[in-house]
């Protein structure tokens, strides 16, 4: 009875694998997970990363569809589709890249938060993780700078376990000029062309500067720093904030006073004073005070302006108020310990008050200010000439509160084309290249760099380059299958291959050689035997599923072969290949 | 019909051709995904405030039904106001953005355009009436190899040879910034920034023409009143000059005629390898931006440019061939 009942189940679980069999042997072709990496036409890094992705990621199951589309499209996807998976409208994966502040990564972290979904924040590949958010939240309300690195510290691990998103690293950038010029950090692009010499020349001589810089980087859209694009590069030269970048002594970065003395914050917090220096001048002589930072911080925040700046701003500053000719007083929506960063930024850079005014905030944007001749500024170089995007002329202001610039005249040429940026070098139409274009032509750099004629350093730069993976896409959700994804990026195949070794590897979206990075956040090193074995606790079956080849003569009829495939199956080995092994035919 | 009459209505058919174009034009660029608004604040890598977008979106009319949009436009294209750029320079109305620059674009493919022609018909001619020969075979070979290199590797090794190995040629742009020049020398220092964008244009386009033109003469070698002409005893120069020569020059002027919208493609990629700021480098911005009045304003430009040079050319063809009327 009993020998009768288990040869009954026997037969039914040899009947019913053997449907599962022909089952999973029909559905074997498709990998379990599909994800739709969003590829920029044109930019190759982008492709041989998803090219080089899509090789890996196969071992564990997942096909990577790489989806080309032009900027527009991808940003789209990207950018202003927060969360959607591709099939939705938005993006799975890609692979991108953010520049930060050098000074205080706080507010940009922030970006990363839940309820920061763009346009707001960055979070559009939407990872909603309570832990971190209350880390962030803490990190941004305190005053207290060992209070804010311990938050830092613990949300940059919160970051790396939870893969909110997977760092590649930080790319290096050269600076590229003639071997005359000293004293430019490339760091700070053209922020310290005041401190600028050129070798073999004294201050008396009359010297000229041409800078090539690059349409993403340094593209004067507008000439008032309200609008100014990407186009810093040249408005720093002419317009100074209330801070500036600085260096402590083992090389962080943090904001130091420019044409503000100090700073204080009441008790509460949510008041910060600015003392101002008394000895700056406009380039037209006229005096600097607090009434110009009074109607620069108060056109920002009049949404009328459409400055740029009004989110992030508006966001920490509620009003300004100028008590005296050297006192600003800031009154805060919430508490800004990042708050001499904020005032320290391209978009803060001060304009002069006895300007512009008498201009309405609606008017700004298309007053001949923006769109013809700048209002004098304060930095070491006032305007001179330009030509819309292509190029900028300016010249030394020696009444700079600094000492006059040694440099007499600097110009801007906006090339796109990088090999075409080199050959300027190269030909001795310019003496510096802007050390966006390094990453451009990765190959030229070692050749450049045995070259007497120019001078050549590796100097890191506050980008973070990541790999956003969406967590609503429902395989990505799994914590254990993006951290087997971390696992299988082959980070130093990327470095030397792609990137030619100017790549620096990472392990939190910190760059270290700024404030607030934790050195003991984990590291994810390429490794695809933990990938799978990770992806096994999250429940995927091995892929490619093992192949089990049997001789011609046993594999009579595929019923067979089912019935073969569903024993394995039966017994827990999870998806198998039956393939029918070819007899060589003799000659 | 006379030829009066022909040319009357050969005009006034650019009219209808003229708005048909504009409204494929118009209709494709705001088909073309992207949201001109959100990457103009994308572009700048910025969190932006949604009211902010919102608001640039109403003043720009951007939240009404396309067509509306369409009729918006034409209404002040019609009164001479293309509208005022938004993603390149703030406030810059569209009309003077492409004054500014339409020169640079027109001297480079002006004098390609001239050089072209000079040496394609001439050599054309030489080498079609001494088929075979050392003069035939040198310039068919430089022609195929002329057009079968893209402008854009041409474009960045003429750079490499004449301006870093050899020094003698300016490596980008049309004029040198930062020094004063006086009147001549500001005219020598913008041909020698010309010349070599000049040559890597007119290489390929005198490819194309030289081809066209010796294929053409070939032809007409072949025709009876050719041989009859010379069976008449008429001298072998007046036979190429007088009888062969003018039916050549009929599909030459054609092709001319429709290749100015070819010329201008060109225009984008030499103008981004030497960085000048003409029509091309300009459009390439626009079209990046989707900045739908600045790209209608400049497709417009085309537009004329190509519908003028048919109908110049078209006139030219009834000119020289008087048996054609449509």
């Amino acid at each position: 009875m009993k020998a009768k009942a288990i040869f009954v189940v026997f037969v039914l679980l040899l009947i019913s694998n053997f449907f599962i069999g022909m089952q999973t042997t029909r559905g074997q072709e498709q990998p379990p997970i599909t994800i739709h990496w969003v590829v920029i036409a044109g930019v190759t890094k982008d492709l041989e990363i998803a090219e080089i992705m899509k090789k890996e990621l196969i071992q564990i199951g997942i096909d990577v569809r790489i989806e080309t589309m032009e900027k527009a499209s991808a940003l789209a996807r990207t950018y202003f589709n927060p969360g959607l998976t591709f099939d939705e409208g938005g993006m799975d994966a890609a692979y991108q890249g953010y520049s930060w502040m050098l000074t205080d990564y706080v507010w940009y972290i922030g970006c990363y938060a839940s309820e920061f979904l763009p346009p707001i924040g960055w979070n559009y590949w939407a990872w909603m993780n309570g832990k971190a958010d209350i880390l962030i939240k803490n990190a941004m309300s305190s005053y207290n700078t060992t209070e804010r690195l311990k938050y830092l510290y613990e949300w940059q691990e919160e970051h790396q376990k939870d893969v909110g998103t997977i760092v590649v690293g930080f790319p290096l950038y050269a600076q590229m000029t003639l071997k005359e010029i000293k004293g430019y950090s490339g760091m700070y692009r053209a922020y310290d062309a005041g401190n600028w010499t050129v070798e073999g020349k004294t201050r008396e001589d009359s010297v000229a500067v041409r800078y090539i810089s690059y349409p993403g980087t340094g593209y004067v859209t507008g000439l008032l720093p309200f609008y100014l694009g990407t186009g810093y590069i040249q408005l720093n030269t002419m317009y100074r904030s209330l801070y500036q970048v600085g260096q402590t002594p083992d090389g962080k970065y943090l904001a130091v006073p420019d044409m503000a003395e100090s700073v204080g914050f009441s008790e509460d917090g949510m008041t910060a004073t600015f003392r101002l220096r008394r000895d700056i001048k406009w380039h037209d002589g006229v005096p600097f005070t607090s009434k110009d930072v009074k109607y620069t911080f108060d056109a920002i925040l009049d949404p009328k302006t459409e400055a740029e700046y009004y989110g992030d701003f508006s966001d920490a500053v509620k009003s300004v108020e100028a008590p005296d000719d050297y006192t600003v007083v800031l009154h805060l929506r919430r508490k800004a310990p990042e708050l001499t960063t904020l005032v320290m930024t391209s978009y803060s850079l001060i304009v002069p008050e006895h300007v512009l005014g008498k201009i309405p905030h609606d008017q700004l944007k298309t007053s001949d200010y923006n769109t013809k001749t700048p209002p004098p500024g304060t930095g070491p170089y006032k305007f001179k000439a330009w030509a819309r995007v292509e190029y900028m002329e300016v010249e030394a202001f020696n009444d700079f509160y600094r000492g006059p610039p040694f440099v007499d005249k600097l110009v801007f040429e906006c090339i796109s084309e990088p090999m075409t940026a080199l050959s300027a070098l190269e030909a001795g139409d310019a003496e510096m290249v802007d050390i966006y274009f390094s990453v451009e032509f990765p190959d030229e750099i070692p050749r450049l760099k045995a070259d007497p004629k120019f001078n050549v350093e590796s100097v890191p730069y506050p980008r973070t380059m990541f790999i956003p993976l969406n967590h609503n896409h429902p395989a990505l959700g799994n914590r254990l299958v993006r951290q087997a994804i971390a696992y299988l990026v082959p980070y130093e195949k990327i470095r030397d291959e792609v990137y030619k070794g100017m790549l620096q590897s990472g392990n939190s979206p910190i760059h270290p050689a700024t404030w607030g990075w934790n050195p003991n956040a984990t590291y994810y090193k390429y490794d695809p035997a933990k990938a799978k074995e990770l992806m096994a606790k999250a429940g995927y079956a091995p892929w490619p599923p093992p192949e089990i080849v049997i001789p011609s003569s046993v594999y009579v009829m595929p019923a067979v072969a089912g019935l073969i495939a569903g024993l394995i199956v039966g017994f827990g080995a999870g998806y198998v290949v039956m393939k029918r092994k070819k007899e060589k035919k003799r000659e | 019909m006379g030829l009066g009459a022909y040319i009357i209505r050969r005009i006034l058919l650019v009219i209808p051709t003229f708005f048909i174009a504009t409204v494929i034009i118009f209709s494709l660029i705001h088909f073309a995904p992207g949201d001109p608004i959100k990457l103009m604040f994308a572009e700048s890598g910025h969190p932006v405030s949604p009211e902010i977008v919102e608001q640039v979106r109403k003043r720009l009319a951007l939240d009404q039904p396309l067509y509306v949009q369409y009729l918006i436009w034409i209404g002040k294209m019609l009164s001479g106001d293309l509208g005022i750029s938004y993603g390149v320079a703030f406030g810059r109305p569209v009309l003077s953005l492409i004054t500014e620059r339409i020169w640079v674009t027109v001297a480079l493919m002006g004098a390609a355009e001239a050089i072209s022609i000079v040496f394609a018909v001439a050599l054309g001619v030489i080498a079609a009436a001494k088929q075979y020969s050392v003069i035939d075979n040198v310039s068919s070979v430089s022609a195929l190899i002329g057009y079968s290199m893209p402008t854009f590797w041409t474009g960045l090794v003429s750079i490499m040879v004449f301006a870093v190995w050899l020094g003698v040629l300016p490596s980008f742009g049309i004029v040198t910034h930062g020094v004063e020049l006086g009147a001549t020398e500001r005219t020598i220092d913008f041909a020698r920034h010309l010349i070599l964008p000049v040559i890597v244009v007119s290489f390929v386009y005198t490819a194309y023409l030289f081809r066209l033109v010796r294929s053409n003469m070939l032809e007409v070698l072949r025709q009876d009143y050719i041989t009859t002409a010379r069976a008449k005893g008429v001298g072998e120069r007046t036979v190429i000059y007088k009888h062969a020569l003018r039916n050549t020059l009929l599909p030459t002027v054609t092709f001319i005629g429709l290749s100015i919208g070819f010329i201008l493609s060109g225009a984008v990629v030499v103008e981004t390898v030497f960085s000048i700021p003409g029509l091309g480098s300009l459009f390439i911005e626009f079209a990046l931006k989707r900045d739908y009045p600045a790209l209608m304003g400049l497709s417009v430009m085309i537009t004329v440019m190509v519908l003028l040079a048919n109908l110049c050319a078209d006139i030219a063809y009834s000119l020289m061939d008087p048996r054609i009327r449509y």
